[in-house]
């Protein structure tokens, strides 16, 4: 970060906490996050409630998101209101929306030690300590996230669902779809699939919408938080539960079928005794048609912001090339259903 | 005339030079754009590698899909870009309007046509992927 930027920084964290002088020792960019930017932040605080030595995490906008995902002020207003439902996330800190500070909104929250890199938790067992207990804890988390149920004043932001929270997404992914240079007969396939065996939710929560390995972080003993809350909704739960099933974000360790990091018992069994919701395998099979068929157009959403020149890195031009990865995953899913057969357990 | 070594042993040759000779001396943070490179200059050595002969054989079997499916289609002669988007669109519509919903020949055709031309992509842009997976 530049000198000029670095002193808006402390004066703007000497304000928000309230502090006589706040200085930053180093601003340093984390990689991940092909959406926004995230800086490891070391500082001084003199005076005030967070006095001494200090490490945050800043989370800044990137020049262009996706239309999918929220603002940094909505994404705070979510952080918070799973820190206070007891979910494991960072503190949330402040939150500046004036972009005069460092050119983008941003916020600050408490920074916590880990890695969140999906491939090196799925390979590493060195990470995140006994697999079934990650898994099992994983699964508790999530019943947390999913007591926070509609309505909420705080979070009134939210897209309210005018129909099931399945056909809301079929057709919020027919639109999508319809905008495409080159149409996806694959992809539609899946969507039709969807179409056909959509049901009513009994239940409507807050669905994180990208509960999976590589969003949360981990020490050498298990789980130190929940990460990357810019696409949360309202939705089915099972949605959060077949999204983190995925075969996308199994990784090397396809035969993991719980995050590539254990069977899905464990994590299953985490949700249900926590939440008191069982898991109908049938509706997860379900909803892990409709994760695939959502990542891939991620895929090609983020492909189009290299091909129409408005974002032109490598990762985006090649992210496109990934897309038949998702489309095997739908035929094979949809002829599991054509054929009734889903997950036995 | 062709200069040696052509166009793909050319790219395998970079490719290896990038990963043996550059990777090693890279600052960790670096690392990966440089992995993310080696995996392009993969992915068109496989597109180049399955060349003519891979592309002939697909218009084969597409041909075929249109005639199950397509009669008109099958004998437009036209820019196969422009062909395949033509089809592409078509069959996109009649998926979502619900023409192969029930079991029969027409069905198993596109389940057909969409597992071969997916796994044909697959081979070039991650062939990997296939060797950890049960075939469809």
């Amino acid at each position: 970060m530049e000198r000029k930027r670095l002193a808006a920084l402390e004066q703007f964290l000497t304000h928000a906490a309230e502090a006589n002088h706040v200085q930053v020792e180093a601003a340093e960019p984390l990689r991940g996050g092909a959406i926004q930017e995230n800086y490891l932040i070391t500082a001084r605080v003199d005076g005030g409630r967070y006095q001494g030595p200090s490490r945050m995490a800043l989370r800044m906008s990137a020049p262009s998101g996706v239309a999918a995902s929220h603002s940094r002020a909505q994404e705070f207003a979510l952080l918070k209101a799973a820190h206070a439902e007891g979910v494991t996330v960072p503190e949330p800190l402040f939150l500046c929306e004036d972009s005069t500070v460092l050119g983008r909104p941003f916020f600050i929250m408490r920074a916590v030690a880990g890695t969140a890199l999906g491939p090196r938790i799925v390979k590493d067992p060195s990470v995140g300590g006994d697999r079934d207990a990650l898994a099992r804890r994983l699964g508790q988390e999530l019943a947390h996230i999913h007591r926070i149920r509609p309505p909420r004043e705080d979070l009134e932001f939210l897209v309210p669902l005018q129909t099931s929270p399945a056909r809301h997404l079929i057709a919020l992914y027919r639109d999508y779809l319809d905008t495409l240079d080159v149409p996806r007969p694959v992809v539609e396939w899946g969507v039709r699939c969807l179409e056909l065996h959509a049901y009513d939710s009994e239940d409507v929560v807050l669905c994180h919408r990208d509960y999976r390995t590589g969003n949360y972080m981990v020490d050498e003993h298990g789980l130190t938080s929940v990460l990357d809350w810019e696409f949360a909704g309202w939705g089915d739960p099972m949605e959060d539960v077949a999204w983190f099933c995925s075969r996308s974000w199994r990784f090397s360790a396809p035969h993991r079928e719980a995050g590539g990091i254990a069977e899905r018992t464990p994590f299953y069994d985490g949700y249900t005794r926590e939440s008191g919701r069982p898991i109908d395998p049938q509706r997860v099979h379900y909803w892990e048609i409709m994760a695939s068929v959502r990542w891939a157009i991620i895929a090609l959403q983020q492909n189009q912001r290299y091909t129409s020149g408005e974002q032109r890195t490598l990762e985006l031009a090649l992210i496109g090339r990934r897309v038949p990865e998702m489309e095997y995953e739908i035929l094979k899913l949809v002829d599991q259903t054509l054929a009734g057969i889903h997950h036995a357990d | 005339m062709q200069t040696e070594p052509a166009s793909l042993p050319l790219l395998l040759a970079a490719r290896t030079w990038l990963l043996d000779e550059l990777v090693p001396h890279l600052a960790p943070e670096k690392r990966y754009d440089a992995l993310l490179i080696a995996s392009a200059m993969a992915i068109v050595a496989r597109e180049l590698e399955a060349g003519s002969a891979g592309r002939e054989q697909e218009r084969q079997l597409e041909v075929e899909f249109l005639r199950c499916i397509y009669p008109d289609l099958a004998e437009e002669q036209g820019r196969r870009g422009e062909h395949l988007r033509v089809l592409s669109a078509r069959l996109a519509r009649d998926i979502r309007a619900g023409r192969f919903d029930h079991p029969g020949p027409e069905r198993e055709a596109l389940r057909q046509w969409l597992c071969d031309d997916t796994v044909d992509s697959l081979k070039k842009c991650n062939p990997r992927y296939l060797e950890l997976e049960e075939s469809i």
